[in-house]
């Protein structure tokens, strides 16, 4: 058996299943639901999400310790990962070969060609490696951007998975909504379609992954390369280099993706798999100290540079809700891969990509959105924090999450505070009664709770004509009908109040309470509750902004203030 | 044309069955480990709470007399004017297949008659008894439902489909909750053993007050009685004593006669000399008398031979209950 | 021959490559077990400022008790007279100050108000314990408070900034990295919050110097509300509980001194003012080792009664001081 066709198999069963994780990603307990599938492997054996993390943490988490065997793995045997594991890399491989069937074999060799610029991908590793090394100045992890297994999570959760399943909704029950999809996307195809101009073009000069795994396999035991120094120097063993890592000449061992595709293309079997490093000789990638140096210390001052913003001090956004279990947001910020992973778990669809509105770093990590989805954070869920790999939103029990049991003294945890728009609520300004959001307020007992007033509607005092039992006839027309809701009563001159139960243009009709002898005017009021946030008991769920019904710019929104995650938007002692 | 030798050609296949074997293994593995799983970390249940096939979902909830509404909104007053004490309500999802699941109410009702009169008020007419839930334990399968009154306690289980493996399963827990809430000798309700021979049995009814409408006619047991293959609706309530029994049956003969009833002649002997009336009320036939202790009568029948008929047949019966109960 | 030579080689070559590799994974596995963490972060990770976290409380700078020289209220209109005055009959400067130490007064830097509207530490009093400080050859005196508004105007326009730097005085103005979250024993407020305490990590002596005002929220702004500027973050959240607070940071600063400073006093529109009609010549200056008395007495200036002060019953409870300041025997003088 071909060792290329066992790589492809292998290819394909990774991409396979890294597919099958992407469906499984939905809470239930059939088998094409969560249930206890690992659906964070192959983020968990990304050694850039371990390296990442180690860097801005000081900590290496626990559930990634499956990185630190593609590492050894890698150091033994080179990249690996990049040409048999990752799924994106098949991608490449796959648009790569189709795009590029049809070409002669001279051009192919061109397009395989080593190139200085495959320097860059070890660049851009040292910048994002050097945003976060410094939490002292600030520490922001960014590689999950470029990082290519977060970002086809990403990719395939947020963008690929809804719109497939738009319509048959096999992985949600309602369409799903992302409102940054479109970026992501963007992101995802420009990557898959530079593929068409030079194959794996992003493994060769973007992939910050590749640009690790190539420094670690530096002393790798085996190797491919040439078993004799000269030979006819046809390149035809470049036809297929998946690595642009020249096989026919002086390899570059960091740039080789083990495709074994050159031992396979090479007709005179001069190339092999083996202790000694090529006959033909090695050489290093060509990156410069002073580029590293550059790149790092850019890192290490974009990350301030970002900050100074202030929104991750005083100037934070109010809008920016992180989900139930969200650490603090410079923590948050050291951990999240923006993988996506959450938002595409959350039942509710209310996690969604952020834009750059909590800080420039701050892009595609959740936030919650009660304008989209299903309904705001759930009360009896904490999916979110189950499925992420790197713990920024922690792993939370219900327990924590209402406040119970051992945290019964934290208190529940609260993502924020609603804050009723006096302005824009239909009983507060408008005269109208409603209390959806009262009665949709999930919390035991209610954080919203209602002033009860009476107040005379417009043009709502007008004279009686005459009294018939319970109908009340008077001098000037009202709008037929319009105050027997149950919510309008008639306030007489001695002060009494009845319900109306029915009125016509020029008479009211009276249900409770009795009509008093003597009246000569009337007023038509209507009963009013207003809603009012108790800020001891909201939890900032977000149920109530998602079903208020003025439905443009909810009259109660849910902002940060008083979330638990941070000490100083506290909104009580 | 390749010229790796037949050993470099041996290792690369064994290496690469290798690097499959252990691709399978990997697949295999993830499948054995998703197979594992404890929905509740998830926040989607709590085990602990599971009834037999099927486990909680969501909280448990409790409602009282001031927020019972919020739960069965109009429904309420039925249950407050029974004597409701409190309702506590939890759902359920069948571990093989989360969609099929179905919704606990456990209404506390104070006492036993209660809960029947809450129970057989409300009884299905399509419904099927259980029968093996105990002695003084009443519950029916209607479709997608089960009802049961437990003692002091009434049981609905609503399911989520109309589904006979769901039914099934409700109907082990019902009978779990029969054991669990096992009723004792004082929740026993004499009464339904009253009705003469003939009656169908599970057809009974209890009206704590304002039965048939009058205000006057509390307690009031009925049932259907078979006359050659066709029912009447017979009841009767016992009350203090004889001379009460005969008040409260001329009041609800003057009930029926005040909202627009016609009087009709009696044909039967035993019904006359008990001093029963029987009274056309709108096309249907009411027949209402004293007999011991007890206050008697027919309620909407059809005919009015059968309706005689099973008058004369609780009139005995009656008297032989006053008889044994001593009045 | 060659190929002999070629094959040593080769095997040197991997030898070392080997050994290179196993290092690299010897130490890549060292690195992960050492940094490894397997529980994750906890609900509380917050990051620590530039000086880490300081342990428990702040250090105790008070000296020990002399009964019948624990408060002095001295009479007069001069405050560098009368302060002085009020220091020498507890004692004097040398029962506060040694050779070499190094001392931080905290005075009210609250506002960017100038001196004549009361609502900040008057810089004449500020001058005087400065110089005193450095007569009894106090190796340091830093001034600092944590302004509410724009800290280098309040320090410029209240005359602090210059006063302390003319006497000889570094003014050290509050950063973020100044604070570290601290926790009181024993309190239900003071919980994890950030403490304005890196200007006392090397002091072993604390003035606190507060003038005298009518406060909107705690009726009254003394000794011992001046040290709501030691507190961080959002503060203002402490205003709900406003006379818990002050009696907890009464039990969290154990100071070595306090002067109250009611030579003028705000009577109304605590604790800002605005306007000279706000303020009532009091003349009196008070040096107190117990602050509870001082601003128990203070009230009296206020025409208030300590009971209409909650925070001073609670703060004695607590035992920081005594309510009843007469039972201390005060020392009175006046100056001219």
């Amino acid at each position: 058996m071909k060792i290329t066709t066992v790589r492809r198999i292998n290819q394909l069963f990774f991409f396979a299943l890294f597919v099958w994780f992407c469906i499984v990603a939905t809470v239930g307990n059939k088998f094409w639901q969560i249930r206890n599938w690992p659906i964070n492997w192959i983020l968990q054996f990304d050694p850039l999400v371990a390296l990442g993390t180690i860097v801005s943490t000081r900590k290496f988490y626990g559930p990634l310790h499956c990185a630190l065997g593609v590492v050894i793995l890698t150091i033994i045997f080179g990249r690996f990962f990049c040409g048999w594991i990752c799924p994106f890399g098949a991608i490449h491989q796959f648009v790569g070969y189709i795009g590029n069937r049809g070409k002669k074999v001279a051009e192919k060799i061109r397009l395989n060609i080593y190139r200085k610029a495959q320097c860059v991908k070890y660049l851009i590793l040292v910048f994002f490696l050097g945003m976060a090394a410094f939490p002292s100045l600030a520490s922001s992890l960014q590689t999950g951007l470029l990082d290519p297994i977060p970002l086809l999570t990403r990719s395939f959760q947020l963008v690929l998975l809804p719109i497939f399943d738009r319509g048959a909704y096999l992985t949600s029950v309602n369409a799903r909504y992302y409102e940054f999809g479109w970026l992501i996307f963007a992101v995802f195809a420009t990557a898959v379609l530079l593929n068409l101009v030079i194959p794996r073009f992003y493994c060769r000069f973007i992939c910050p992954l590749g640009a690790f795994l190539g420094i670690i396999s530096r002393f790798s035991i085996w190797r491919i390369g040439k078993t004799k120094s000269e030979c006819i120097n046809c390149k035809i063993c470049e036809k297929a280099c998946e690595g642009g890592c020249e096989p026919s000449g002086n390899i570059k061992i960091a740039e080789c993706v083990l495709c074994f595709n050159c031992r396979d293309d090479c007709k005179h079997d001069l190339i092999a798999y083996q202790t000694v490093p090529s006959l033909a000789g090695e050489t290093q990638v060509d990156v410069s100290r002073r580029g590293v140096v550059l790149s790092f210390v850019s890192g290490v001052v974009a990350a301030p540079a970002i900050r100074l913003s202030g929104k991750v001090a005083s100037n934070w956004y109010t809008g920016v809700v992180r989900p139930p279990g969200a650490l603090a947001e410079p923590e948050f910020l050291k951990r999240c891969l923006k993988c996506g992973q959450c938002m595409r778990v959350c039942p509710t669809n209310v996690i969604q990509p952020a834009g750059i509105e909590g800080g420039l770093e701050g892009l595609w990590s959740p936030i919650l959105n009660n304008r989209i989805g299903s309904s705001g954070c759930q009360l009896n869920c904490v999916a979110c924090g189950q499925v992420c790999p790197t713990s920024a939103i922690r792993p939370i029990t219900l327990d924590e999450k209402h406040g119970l049991g051992e945290f019964a003294s934290a208190g529940p945890i609260k993502l924020g505070t609603a804050f009723v728009d006096q302005g824009r609520c239909l009983p507060w300004s408008m005269d109208k009664p409603c209390i959806v959001c009262q009665e949709n307020c999930p919390v035991s007992p209610k954080a919203i709770f209602t002033k009860d007033v009476f107040t005379t509607v417009r043009d709502g005092v007008v004279s009686i004509k005459q009294i018939t039992g319970s109908t009340i006839e008077i001098e000037r027309g009202i709008p037929a009908d319009k105050f027997r809701t149950g919510d309008y009563y008639v306030l007489f001159e001695d002060g009494s109040r009845c319900k109306i139960s029915s009125n016509t243009a020029t008479s009211v009709g009276i249900s409770e309470g009795k009509v008093p002898a003597s009246a000569g005017k009337i007023e038509i009021q209507v009963r009013l509750q207003k809603p009012c946030v108790d800020i001891e008991k909201c939890i900032g769920c977000g149920v109530c902004e998602h079903e208020c019904p003025v439905s443009g710019k909810r009259a109660i929104r849910v902002t940060a203030e008083g979330e638990t995650r941070s000490k100083d938007r506290r909104l009580l002692l | 044309m390749h010229l790796y030798s037949g050993r470099a050609r041996t290792i690369e296949s064994v290496v690469g069955v290798l690097i499959l074997l252990i691709m399978i293994a990997t697949a295999v593995g993830i499948y054995i480990i998703s197979r594992d799983y404890n929905m509740a970390r998830f926040g989607v249940s709590s085990p602990q709470e599971s009834q037999g096939d099927f486990t909680s979902v969501g909280k448990a909830e409790t409602y009282n007399n001031d927020n019972l509404y919020e739960k069965i909104d109009g429904k309420a007053p039925m249950y407050q004017e029974a004597g409701f004490v409190k309702l506590d309500t939890q759902r359920f999802a069948a571990k093989s297949n989360s969609e099929l699941g179905f919704e606990l109410y456990i209404y506390d009702m104070n006492n036993a008659k209660n809960a029947f009169s809450v129970y057989s008020r409300q009884k299905r007419t399509d419904a099927t008894d259980l029968n093996d839930l105990g002695t003084s334990a009443f519950g029916y399968v209607a479709g997608n439902a089960i009802c049961i009154s437990l003692g002091k306690n009434y049981i609905e289980m609503i399911g989520s489909a109309e589904s006979n493996e769901l039914v099934d399963g409700m109907k082990g827990i019902a009978k779990d909750l029969s054991a669990k809430f096992k009723p004792t000798d004082k929740d026993k309700i004499v009464e339904l053993g009253y009705f003469p021979e003939g009656t169908v049995a599970g057809s009974w009814k209890l009206q704590i007050d304002n039965a048939f409408g009058f205000d006057g006619l509390t307690d009031a047991y009925s049932a259907t009685y078979k006359i050659g293959g066709k029912g009447v609706s017979i009841f009767f309530s016992k009350r203090k004593n004889a001379d009460e029994a005969k008040t409260v049956a001329k009041n609800y003969y003057d009930f029926l006669i005040t909202n627009g009833g016609k009087v009709v002649t009696v044909d039967s002997e035993i019904l006359k000399s008990a001093g029963g009336s029987v009274v056309d009320f709108y096309g249907a036939f009411e027949i209402v008398f004293p007999a011991g202790v007890f206050v008697g009568g027919v309620h909407e029948a059809d005919n009015k031979q059968a309706a005689e008929k099973g008058a004369e047949v609780l009139i005995d019966q009656l008297k032989k209950v006053t008889g044994e109960i001593g009045g | 021959m060659a190929d002999q030579n070629q094959n040593n080689l080769g095997r040197r070559q991997l030898l070392i490559r080997g050994a290179k590799a196993a290092a690299s994974i010897a130490a890549t596995v060292g690195v992960a077990r050492w940094l490894y963490d397997s529980k994750g972060p906890g609900a509380k990770e917050e990051e620590a400022g530039f000086l880490g976290t300081l342990a428990k409380g702040l250090p105790d700078f008070s000296v020990p008790r002399k009964d019948g020289q624990v408060i002095s209220i001295v009479k007069g209109e001069n405050r560098a007279k009368t302060v002085s005055k009020a220091i020498e009959l507890l004692g004097g400067i040398e029962r506060f100050i040694k050779p070499g130490d190094v001392v931080v007064i905290k005075p009210n830097v609250g506002f960017a108000t100038p001196p004549i509207l009361g609502a900040t530490t008057h810089p004449d009093v500020i001058t005087a314990i400065v110089k005193l400080c450095y007569e009894k050859k106090a190796s340091k005196v830093i001034v600092t408070d944590n302004s509410i508004n724009d800290p280098a105007s309040c320090f410029t326009i209240s005359g602090i900034s210059k006063a302390a730097s003319a006497a000889g005085a570094e003014v050290v103005m509050p950063k973020d990295s100044y604070f570290s979250p601290l926790t009181l024993e024993g309190g239900s407020l003071i919980k994890d919050w950030p403490v304005y305490c890196a200007p006392f990590a090397k002091a072993n002596k604390l003035i606190g110097i507060a003038p005298l005002k009518n406060h909107h929220r705690s009726a009254a702004s003394m000794t011992m509300k001046n040290w709501y500027g030691l507190l961080g973050g959002r503060r203002n959240v402490f205003h709900q509980d406003i006379n818990n607070i002050i009696a907890e940071l009464a039990m969290l600063v154990k100071p070595t001194l306090v002067i109250l400073d009611g030579t003028v006093t705000m009577m109304t529109n605590g604790p800002t003012g605005g306007s000279v009609s706000d303020l009532k010549k009091t003349n009196t200056m008070i040096a107190s080792c117990d602050m509870v008395a001082a601003d128990a007495f203070g009230c009296s200036l206020l025409n208030l009664k300590p009971a209409d002060l909650p925070y001073l019953a609670i703060a004695e409870k607590a035992g920081v001081g005594t309510v009843d300041y007469e039972s201390l025997k005060p020392l009175r003088a006046e100056v001219i």
